[in-house]
């Protein structure tokens, strides 16, 4: 998930704990927060290391930087060679991975339970003494342009969602994708790489999230072992660049290779960190009433009664530390053109703010959502990316549960208010895909 | 995302697990095999129904397996697809549904209390045996699915691969995607998917799963619930073997891409009961089933910098399975990519793995077993398998044990005998050609 923020958003950010009573916290003395949350269904465990560190962190000229680092993280260390990290826990049985995303970069295992030492005295070794190597940072940065290659270049959804943020923007660093700009990620230096890590990478900017077969005792002993020699450092400054009051409609078209119309309508809306968090709840479930499932009002409106799109999505994730997007986007059917699926999705945007929700839909929700609550402890994995990203941006992972109820709390006149107040005109940004004719189909054999 | 989890598939494995961790209980109801396993933990079922009805049984109509399967998720019985729609949401339910080319399945997740789990396994009754294909939804189903092929035809892996089964496969079903092709999706009606139905989704040819909060004697009492409106039928005849035809050998698809796609593939009829599966699994591991550890991804990414993602994997299928390797790099260096994968493969089918990482292979596949059945989705997933290819209910328990008996020969003799680096299919997808000239 470099970039597209795709699995998290809506309701599903917000299925809570079991209970927040079983998950232990402590803090160890060089500021390195600990969550532990107990499941004892399997000999597995898992272990994320969040850093609080992600594009939003970045200017202009370095985007993509956090990125770039992440990738780095398995280059070696003081200790181990490049790689290596990752043979280790592969010999282990584990899978490994790692992640940035605007706020926070994180790096997870899931291993067999016993095999824990070994994940946090590996991940405690590359906080401390990450080795930086120019001829590794050489290959990897071409790699990362591949990945962009992937990601953005040749992928039209790619390209309307960086565009999207870079015009719905102005100051707001949520402005550029955690992949970066393609000129940028060309003139990296390894003394960006250095400064980045030196800055950013330090026990007191990070959470250790430790799910599943574990005990909170043990997990303290080994936290204190291996991360508590970590001297801190300074704590890093950080301005608000709360973003410029947008005062009117924007719009922007890509024309680009693809075979399909695509349009995202976004608006300005707030995340649980900002001063308008209070709206946040009824946002997320204004999200779920519209498309967070075939009932929804705007999959309904435009994929049933009055088909112009293959699929259509709401996209809101208020768990972030500066203002965010409320985004509807949509894939047109073939033969609707661009024009018309941009008339249709506003149309049926305006028409569902103009409704009134209906109780019955509001019920069924938070039924859903209800029954998700369960239905998210099934993955352990998910369990501890929950709580550590609440705890990263800032939030706390008690705020989690008050977020819960604050969700089931929401009714009409709530709804009718949030909406009132972000999903307006002035604060929207339409962004167009009208397709041009991709150069393909010629088979040469 | 610093990497693709591309290799892993099917089964998966562990150390110190203690003899039958994965308790499956089977019996049959009224001609269905059902498939049970008890996770109390958590107050969810898992159900899932899977039926021999994959694309291998569309016959002359593409896309009808998948477009039947669809319109299941639709509307049903008394429920048109508003009404349906709220239903699902107003018992709290996860619908899930798909299609490959063997199998198709439909399934729900509930909560456990009869509350919830009784007018659940009533829908899903009602699901499967009175399907309700009004012409609207059928007409809006076929256009979004004509429509969702077609933006497939932006990516350049996408193409790569439907191009490679084309060649792989010639005439056999499983040439063609799950989803069909475009044009023959418009001539399929509600008559074709009635007729689908009636044949493939009936007892005789069905597994159920059943994963979640329960006893023996309600999992009895759900089995009949779910199957009982449904026709006994008959089992369908087994997937045709496939023959391997690799014609033509090379293809190269001129896309408006920054980067080109290259694949490579050999039918080499895996079947998921083969006796060389497990050698080849832990072959394809060390070649590129396994990120980072494997030597593709190790040669192309991490030597040279080529790429972001490159993988082998294998897919067992019953009518004969396929090895595949994929690069996915800027067009400047496709000629060079595709040298590098090609030159990789052949040189670890020579060679076979070392003795380092033949060990490193079995430490990761038989330490991670557990990960493959630490929640109910995945072992849900896992008993479908099972249920569906017949594998024995141990298989799970036996897992460990199976690969830690074989031995690093053995594992290179399975890779030589079945696959041939000289006999690769290859496609190459992409903007290769506006730097260089396709050769």
């Amino acid at each position: 998930m470099s970039m597209l923020r795709t699995i998290l958003f809506g309701l599903l950010a917000a299925a809570p704990l079991a209970g927040a009573a079983e998950v232990a916290e402590f803090t160890l003395k060089n500021g390195l927060k600990v969550l532990v949350k107990p499941d004892h269904r399997a000999p597995v465990v898992v272990s994320q290391v969040w850093y609080k560190v992600g594009s939003s962190d970045e200017h202009n000229g370095i985007t993509g930087l956090s990125h770039m680092l992440e990738h780095m993280m398995f280059k070696g260390t003081d200790e181990l060679g490049p790689g290596e990290f990752s043979r280790i826990i592969a010999e282990n049985g584990g899978r490994e991975n790692a992640a940035t995303s605007f706020d926070y970069t994180w790096y997870f295992q899931t291993i067999a339970a016993d095999r824990l030492p070994l994940v946090l005295r590996l991940e405690a070794d590359r906080m401390r003494d990450l080795r930086l190597n120019e001829a590794e940072f050489v290959k990897e940065r071409a790699v990362v342009a591949e990945e962009r290659r992937m990601r953005i270049e040749d992928n039209p959804d790619g390209r309307l969602y960086e565009l999207l943020h870079a015009t719905a923007f102005v100051n707001n660093p949520y402005r550029h994708l955690p992949i970066g700009y393609a000129s940028d990620i060309e003139h990296y230096t390894l003394d960006d790489l250095r400064d980045w890590y030196r800055r950013f990478y330090a026990p007191n900017n990070a959470v250790l999230v430790v799910a599943g077969d574990v005990e909170p005792a043990a997990v303290r002993r080994l936290a204190e072992k291996h991360f508590g020699p970590i001297a801190a450092r300074p704590p890093v400054p950080r301005k608000p660049r709360r973003e410029a009051p947008q005062s009117g409609p924007k719009r922007v078209v890509l024309r680009a290779p693809a075979r399909t119309a695509r349009v995202a309508v976004a608006f300005k809306a707030p995340s649980l960190t900002g001063a308008e968090a209070a709206d946040a709840p009824a946002l997320a479930v204004l999200a779920a009433l519209w498309a967070g499932s075939d009932a929804g009002r705007l999959r309904r409106r435009l994929l049933r009664e009055r088909p112009v799109a293959s699929e259509v999505s709401v996209d809101y994730d208020p768990v972030a530390r500066h203002d965010t997007l409320f985004t509807v986007a949509a894939e047109a059917l073939q033969g609707v053109d661009a024009a018309e699926l941009e008339r249709a999705v506003l149309e049926a945007v305006a028409a569902a703010l103009a409704e009134p929700v209906p109780p019955e839909a509001l019920a069924r929700i938070k039924t859903q959502l209800r029954a998700e609550d369960v239905y998210a402890r099934d993955s352990v994995y998910y369990q501890a990316m929950l709580l550590g990203r609440f705890e990263i941006v800032g939030l706390g992972w008690r705020q989690w549960s008050a977020y819960r109820d604050a969700l089931e709390a929401v009714d009409a006149e709530t709804l009718r208010a949030a909406a009132a107040r972000h999903l307006v005109e002035d604060r929207r940004t339409v962004a167009v895909l009208e397709p041009r004719a991709v150069d393909s189909g010629e088979v040469q054999r | 995302m610093r990497a693709l989890w591309a290799g892993l598939c099917g089964l998966l494995a562990a150390a110190a697990w203690p003899a039958a961790a994965v308790p499956i209980q089977s019996w049959e109801e009224g001609g269905a095999r059902v498939l049970f396993l008890a996770a109390p933990e958590l107050p969810m079922v898992d159900l899932r129904v899977v039926f021999a009805a994959g694309s291998a049984y569309d016959g002359e109509r593409p896309g009808l397996a998948w477009l039947s399967n669809r319109m299941l998720g639709v509307a049903a019985g008394p429920w048109d697809a508003d009404a349906f729609a709220e239903r699902l949401d107003a018992l709290g339910l996860r619908h899930v549904a798909g299609v490959d080319r063997d199998m198709a399945y439909v399934g729900l997740r509930s909560l456990s209390d009869p509350a919830h789990l009784g007018p659940a396994a009533a829908l899903l009754r009602t699901v499967l045996s009175r399907p309700r294909l009004d012409p609207d939804d059928l007409a809006r189903e076929k256009q979004r699915l004509r429509s969702q092929i077609e933006a497939l035809r932006e990516q350049p892996d996408a193409v790569a691969s439907e191009a490679l089964y084309r060649q792989l496969y010639g005439a056999h079903p499983y040439a063609r995607p799950p989803w069909g092709e475009a044009e023959a999706i418009e001539a399929l009606d509600a008559e074709a998917l009635r007729g689908f139905l009636a044949r493939h989704y009936v007892r005789a040819n069905a597994v159920l799963v059943l994963v979640g909060d329960l006893d023996r004697r309600r999992a009895e009492s759900l089995a009949r619930s779910v199957l009982g409106a449904l026709p006994r039928g008959t089992a369908a005849p087994p997937v045709p073997r496939a023959s391997g035809a690799c014609r033509p050998p090379r293809e190269f698809v001129s896309m408006s891409t920054t980067q080109t796609h290259i694949a490579v593939g050999q039918m080499i009829g895996l079947a998921p009961d083969d006796p060389d599966r497990l050698a080849l699994l832990v072959a394809n591991h060390v070649l590129g089933g396994s990120g980072f550890a494997s030597r593709i991804l190790q040669t192309l990414r991490e030597a040279h910098g080529l790429a972001y993602s490159a993988y082998s994997r294998l897919e067992p299928l019953a009518g004969g399975g396929a090895f595949f390797a994929a690069v996915e790099t800027r067009n400047e260096t496709a000629a060079k990519a595709a040298a590098l994968l090609d030159e990789t493969i052949a040189r670890f089918v020579a060679e076979g793995p070392s003795e380092d990482e033949f060990r490193r292979a079995v430490a990761n596949l038989t330490g991670g077993f557990a990960l493959s059945i630490d929640s109910n989705a995945e072992l849900a997933a896992q008993l479908a398998y099972i249920g569906f290819y017949r594998l024995p209910l141990d298989t799970l328990d036996t897992f460990v044990a199976r690969v830690q008996a074989l031995d690093r020969a053995q594992v290179h003799e399975a890779l030589r005998r079945r696959l041939d680096p000289q006999r690769l299919c290859r496609v190459q997808a992409g903007g290769f050609w506006a730097v260089q000239p396709a050769p």
